[in-house]
């Protein structure tokens, strides 16, 4: 399976789509079923991880929660785009997750690697 | 004119657009994605007319951890005020 990584690429913003919970559910699936995952966060996709999200306020499952259980799917490759955090003036992140920042440039390169690319 | 935007201005020219429709004394009210306008504070207010009135719906902005952003004249408001901001305004148009 080394061969055939998917990643699964967060563009859009929280709450008012339900692409972003899509997305993470289809890389808890895959990723059951022994695929390799990476998850990506750019553009609008990086107000996922702001640590002030409270999607109970508007009636939406607060899902940020499963971002924590994404370690025991091995979803271990976790990855956000700082020129998007940076556009958008995101300082902090939500705690917990080990995730790596990179630059738009090095994100694409990385994003290269892998043989099916999934935009949510 | 009351101008409600309900999408990100991130990754579209949402604001430049918005600029182009706007007259003095028109009323702005950010709702759902529309709200994370007020992170780049600069690039709103350029949009926006020195003599507009800026608004942001509370529980989105809440629900987007962006009702502390303090940085800009955004007043904070419910349902209720939606509602009489719609009926103050005879005209209003969703971006």
């Amino acid at each position: 399976m080394t061969d055939n990584r998917l990643a699964i690429v967060m563009a859009s913003p929280p709450l008012a789509s339900f692409h972003n919970q899509e997305g993470l559910e289809l890389a808890m699936l895959c990723a059951s079923y022994g695929q390799q995952v990476s998850l990506f966060f750019v553009d609008d996709g990086v107000w996922q991880l702001h640590d002030a999200l409270n999607a109970n306020q508007v009636l939406r499952k607060n899902f940020t929660k499963s971002l924590a259980a994404l370690e025991f799917y091995d979803i271990e490759h976790l990855y956000v785009c700082e020129d998007s955090l940076a556009q958008r003036n995101m300082h902090s992140l939500v705690n917990g997750l080990e995730i790596q920042l990179l630059s738009a440039t090095r994100l694409s390169q990385l994003l290269a690697d892998h043989q099916q690319v999934l935009r949510f | 004119m009351l101008h409600i935007i309900q999408t990100s201005p991130f990754n579209s020219d949402l604001l430049a657009r918005l600029a182009r429709r706007a007259l003095p004394h028109d009323a702005f009210l950010l709702v759902g994605d529309g709200c994370y306008a007020v992170a780049n504070p600069e690039q709103l207010m350029a949009a926006i007319p020195d003599c507009g009135a800026l608004y942001m719906l509370e529980s989105d902005a809440r629900a987007r951890g962006l009702h502390h952003q303090q940085s800009t004249v955004v007043e904070l408001i419910d349902y209720d005020r939606f509602v009489t901001l719609s009926i103050e305004h005879p005209q209003s148009i969703t971006w």
